[in-house]
């Protein structure tokens, strides 16, 4: 075994002995072995001391051994803040301690420990903020104290998923209860899922000693282990978290690097319960732990605790751990029992028949730290003599090892979550957990059961609840009682010296929440703020309870009046890698991507989309859109424009839907003929455009933007559910791709091509629609002029988009044809003075503002936004969209750079923005669109444009199109 | 205008996929894409007697599926909605004279599946664990019966996922946006990785 603190008799239920593990902590080199925690392997070999406290840097060592306080935090070469008692331990890891100045074991800043009296409870609220502007001066140094551990920024981000599981029933909580559940559930059809946060399923019956001959616990968990394991009906999660309880039963639950997303229909939550510390001086000392620690470290880790214990109880499971510690070659010195009354007779003869001692209605009143208080070295022991007060007079007990047992809080957290509500019984000192919703039931330690028989049967009760509701057969077990006592009503005894510590996150006293109180934060939430309680890394799990009775003690109330803080997600932290997962990003390839990266294409998103940008190197990105423009004015281009959405409105209907939809007037529009296609909304705004083409008299096949497509087939099927027209609406933008081959050249290109349409000006004219083949296959053939060139948009089935690129481009070979991306295309349409919707467009541009309402229809009686359109375009004008010009040499304005009313006066309004700029080298200047204010309309007025570093230009308003006013350019013969 | 019939020229279909291996993820997993795979959908009052004339059977609730004799799938995206897939690569003269037939009947819409969607075949007795991490719908054995369609997202993108027999090997089709089919490739592929 490795490390001589192991038990020569055990063999430890988490650990394979035969495999030695090597790590470092703080740069020394230990040996565990595999299935050991940090924390285990480093107590095999005796080195308690882990981690500094937050506040006071005192040495701490684990309490519970079971991830519940943040005594074990520490820092892994790129992860801060892992708890070494949940850590398993790997070959060459290396561990450091956390939060210290100079080294672990000689921290210089433990001297604040002494400056306790200076820094009470919220004195950082209260310290810093005067005179004005004194935390600028605090906040550094505040800031290089405060935190834990120190982030990798060079880490290399590890893959995490997320999956989703589904059952019928989820019991969280492996232990006697949720095993019980999970059989009762499954043996009666039900599929369950089964998770617990440690390797292996039992819960406390892989630590907890039940019965005087310590025999109850191994032969339940063996018999239950076998069934459960070999269950066809359940499947376990072990080493795995739930995190959160959500609505319906949405789990959230964590294994290692993944998530679950468990949607269970019915959930029994058996979580079990927290053992509570008692609150006495110097309680924090490594070798004061909870009794369950010394039985985790036994039975789960074959790890001897100490040489000389003191068990210090206020209920019948200390005896069981003094049992327990004996039976282990642990010399227990003494059992103090803070109970007048003392454990059962049985007990009381069990540790009497082996020589323990016992002393009842006592207490620990102070913990005394060896010299270099770096553990535990002897206890103070005093009778109790009254509510948290003690005699005057102690005894000194020698002791390495002190285990506490005050009694148990409910894991209530995932039930407070979905609903339920926890109440205190001052009496019995035990909590209880009602008003749980029908999906959620609670079984064994958390529904306050604490004998064995009784949480076996409490299981089966809370699984015969959900298999009611599931609607799978049933017989009721009988009513569970139990009768255990497990709280102490006050295990805390104030110090005068104080270092009675509530909460070890945040190094509160119990003196600390008193003063809360007195300060006025009577309420348990503001005590929790004021103090910070409960905001540790701990979340309360062990401060929560003693909190509420000191509240409740100091303002005279109860602490079913007083409350517990709430537990909100998650239950414990989780990284945000868990929470992102494997992160997909959807993305779309048109058919033709991979000639684009052959052909050297710039790609750039457009929505969802990769698109060419242009056809060259970034670097050359100015000199590429002007050689690509040139080559589409002079002589012939092609682009994919695959993207553009596409709709089909088929059906006797399709005229009149179309009519209704867009601006335009489209009843008559003539077969073989395409539109201009404006689609505004109800509040009259532009918010997509396309061409729709008229293929039969019942068949419209209409594109629309590449970003817009979806929202427009949405408005389309959401309008037509009002209407009720006859037609069939499919949004094709996938099933088509598309290439626009446009230039002085283009028809010569597609002549070679495609010999089934009369390709003349006469037989295939300006905006003209047709359809034919190319080498058999079927296309779609617009007759457009969006670059202000002769130009055919071809569109054709997907599946045929790459074969068609390649013929087409070998039929450009012999003009020099080229691909140009969407870039050059942007330049182009800009010459033309074309809008892009969405660039040259906003929330609020309607038509009028864009000169569009050249493409509204006044003699239909409605289209969509038609009343909204007349309303808006009435309206006093703020604002117009012109076309402007600067000198070639002048800077250029770019997207979203603002208009100025004025050019004079510093203070002046913003009366627009430019929409679109570019250079242009067949005007030879710098052009773009702009929003100017309604004054700066006129033609051959200039306004001024704020660009880069604050300058003004003065651009000129010109008349659109900049380029071939008279539209010559796609009258091509 | 002629009836523009896109089942025509299917030797110059062509896949969007570039994958290296395109028909074997690894041994407990296989991904078989089937976009080439001749295929044809109808929307309309219309259809379920349209194929029923034709000689189909049609399942009689939607989000269910048929395979007929000859090996063609039959899905029932909704009450007036049907694709019919060729699962063998054997039958697209078959869809091909189906999708002739429609034309100019009433209240039958013609839909551009074969080329709007992507169809992959995904095989295997993991394909299940698998889905889970893509896909929110619970598609395990007991809960997703064989002649089962489930119209939900993978990875993040619409998809149709029908489980059904074919060639005495139960599978799962996945179809989605032919555009996105390189991501659900890819997404299914890593998905997958673990099972090998």
């Amino acid at each position: 075994m490795r490390g001589y603190n192991r038990l020569p008799n055990s063999t430890g239920l988490f650990i394979n002995p035969e495999k030695p593990v090597n790590f470092t902590f703080e740069g020394k080199t230990y040996q565990g072995v595999e299935g050991d925690t940090i924390a285990s392997a480093l107590i095999a070999n005796d080195q308690w001391l882990m981690s500094r406290s937050f506040k006071y840097h005192r040495p701490r060592g684990p309490l519970t051994m079971a991830g519940q306080d943040a005594n074990t935090l520490v820092q892994l070469e790129n992860e801060p803040n892992v708890l070494a008692d949940r850590s398993s331990i790997v070959n060459d890891m290396n561990v450091l301690g956390q939060n210290y100045n100079g080294s672990l074991e000689h921290d210089k800043d433990d001297k604040l420990g002494y400056a306790g009296r200076f820094m009470p409870v919220g004195f950082y609220y209260r310290a810093f903020y005067k005179p004005k502007g004194v935390w600028d001066k605090w906040e550094p140094v505040i800031r290089k104290k405060a935190g834990l551990g120190y982030a990798d920024l060079s880490f290399t981000p590890t893959y995490h998923d997320k999956a989703y599981l589904f059952c019928d029933l989820a019991v969280i909580g492996a232990g006697p209860a949720g095993l019980a559940a999970a059989l009762k559930a499954a043996d009666a059809g039900a599929n369950v899922l089964l998770v617990d946060e440690n390797p292996i399923i039992g819960g406390a019956l892989t630590y907890h000693r039940f019965d005087i001959p310590g025999k109850k616990a191994q032969s339940l968990r063996e018999e239950l282990t076998e069934k459960v394991l070999n269950h066809a009906n359940i499947q376990t999660l072990t080493n795995a978290t739930c995190n959160a309880w959500f609505a319906d039963n949405y789990l959230p639950v964590i294994q290692g690097n993944r998530m679950y997303k468990v949607r269970a229909k019915q959930c029994v939550i058996a979580s079990g319960a927290f053992e509570q510390h008692v609150v006495f001086r110097n309680n924090d000392v490594p070798g004061v732990v909870m009794s369950s620690a010394a039985m985790r470290l036994m039975s789960q880790y074959a790890v001897k605790p100490g040489n000389k214990a003191v068990v210090l109880t206020g209920n019948d499971d200390g005896y069981y751990c003094a049992l327990e510690l004996a039976k282990n070659g642990v010399d227990v010195s003494l059992i103090i029992d803070m109970r007048k009354e003392g454990a059962s007779s049985e007990l009381q003869s069990a540790v009497a028949s082996i020589g323990l001692e016992v002393r009842l209605n006592s207490t620990v009143y102070e913990a005394l730290p060896s010299s270099d208080k770096k553990h535990l070295s002897g206890v103070m022991v005093h009778d109790i003599s009254g509510k948290g007060s003690v005699s005057q007079k102690g005894v000194k007990v020698d002791c390495d090892l002190l285990c506490m047992s005050s009694g148990y809080m409910p894991v209530y957290q995932l039930l407070c979550q979905a609903g339920a509500k926890l109440s205190y019984n001052d009496d019995s000192a035990l909590f209880s957990l009602t008003n749980l919703p029908d999906n959620c039931q609670i079984a064994g330690s958390v529904n306050g059961i604490h004998d064995l028989d009784a949480v076996v049967r409490d299981g089966e009760l809370a699984a015969h609840y959900s298999l009611l509701s599931l609607g799978l057969e049933t017989v009721e077990p009988q009513p569970v009682h139990c009768k255990v006592k497990t709280n102490f009503e006050w295990p805390i005894f104030k110090h005068p010296k104080g270092k009675d510590f509530v909460d070890f996150d945040e190094d509160l006293q119990a003196k600390d929440i008193v003063n809360a109180t007195r300060l006025g934060y009577r309420d348990i939430q503001l005590v929790k703020r004021f103090s910070t309680v409960g905001m540790g890394p701990s979340q309360g799990r062990h401060s929560a309870l003693p909190t509420a009775r000191l509240v409740a003690d100091a303002t005279n109330r109860t602490v079913t009046e007083t409350g517990v803080t709430t537990a909100r997600p998650p239950f414990v932290p989780e990284k945000l890698a868990n929470i992102a997962g494997r992160i997909f990003n959807p993305h779309k390839y048109t058919p033709m991507h991979k000639r684009h990266l052959e052909l050297g294409a710039h790609m750039i998103p457009a929505g969802v989309w990769r698109r060419p940008a242009y056809y060259g190197s970034p670097a050359e990105r100015d000199d590429v859109i002007q050689r690509e423009s040139v080559m589409v004015r002079n002589a012939v281009g092609m682009i994919d424009v695959s993207t553009l959405g596409g709709l089909e409105v088929r059906g006797p209907d399709a005229a009149e839907f179309v009519n209704r939809i867009y601006t335009f007037a489209f009843l008559k529009q003539p077969v073989g003929k395409t539109r201009y296609a404006v689609l505004t909304n109800e509040q009259g705004v532009v918010i997509d455009d396309g061409v729709a083409c008229r293929i039969e008299d019942d068949h419209y096949y209409i594109t629309a933007t590449t970003s817009g497509v979806d929202a427009v087939y949405r408005e389309m099927t959401k309008w037509n559910a009002q209407w009720r027209l006859d037609v069939d609406i499919a949004n094709v933008t996938s099933a088509f791709s598309a290439v626009n081959v446009a230039g002085p050249l283009s028809r010569k290109v597609l002549e070679k091509v495609c010999s089934d349409v009369d390709l003349s000006n006469e037989g295939f004219p300006y905006l003209g629609y047709r359809e034919g083949t190319i080498q058999g296959v079927p296309v779609r053939l617009l007759r457009v002029g969006f670059v202000g060139e002769l130009g055919y948009e071809i569109h054709m089935p997907s599946l045929f988009g790459e074969t068609l690129w390649d013929l087409l481009m070998e039929a450009g070979k012999e003009f020099d044809m080229k691909p140009f991306g969407v870039e050059t295309q942007r330049l182009l349409r800009l010459e033309k003075g074309h809008i892009i919707v969405s660039q040259d467009t906003d929330g609020m541009s309607h038509p009028g503002e864009l000169s569009l309402d050249w493409a509204i229809s006044r003699k239909k009686p409605f289209f969509i936004g038609n009343r909204s359109v007349d309303i808006v375009m009435a309206r006093e004008q703020t604002r117009k969209l012109v076309g402007f010009k600067l000198d070639a040499k002048s800077s250029r304005p770019k997207e979203g750079h603002i208009v100025l009313a004025s050019n004079t006066q510093v203070d002046c309004a913003i009366t627009g923005n430019v929409t679109s700029s570019e250079f242009s080298t067949t005007l030879n200047a710098n052009i773009g669109m702009a929003f100017v204010g309604i004054n700066q309309q006129e033609i051959g007025s200039k306004f001024p444009i704020r660009v880069d570093n604050g300058e003004l230009v003065m651009a000129e308003v010109v008349p659109l199109p900049f380029y071939d006013v008279d539209n010559a350019r796609q009258e091509v013969l | 205008m002629d009836f523009y019939n896109l089942s025509s020229a299917v030797e110059l279909r062509r896949s969007q996929l570039a994958v290296g291996s395109p028909e074997l993820i690894n041994s407990k997993i296989s991904m078989h894409d089937h976009t080439l795979f001749s295929r044809v959908g109808f929307r309309g009052r219309g259809v379920a007697s349209f194929l029923r004339e034709q000689g189909i059977s049609v399942p009689n609730v939607p989000n269910q599926s048929v395979v007929t004799a000859a090996g063609v799938l039959v899905l029932r995206l909704s009450n007036t909605e049907f694709w019919l897939i060729d699962t063998d690569k054997s039958q697209h003269e078959f869809i091909e004279a189906l999708e002739l037939a429609s034309k100019g009947v009433t209240n039958v819409y013609r839909l551009y599946c074969q080329h709007s969607h992507g169809c992959f075949l995904v095989k295997g007795k993991n394909t299940p664990n698998m889905f889970a991490k893509v896909c929110g719908v619970d598609l395990s054995e007991k809960v997703f019966e064989c002649s089962s369609i489930a119209q939900t997202s993978v990875a993040r993108v619409n998809a149709i996922i029908a489980k059904q027999v074919i060639l005495d090997e139960e599978g799962y089709f996945v179809l989605s946006d032919i555009a996105g089919s390189q991501h659900l490739w890819n997404a299914i592929s890593d998905a997958s990785a673990e099972f090998n």
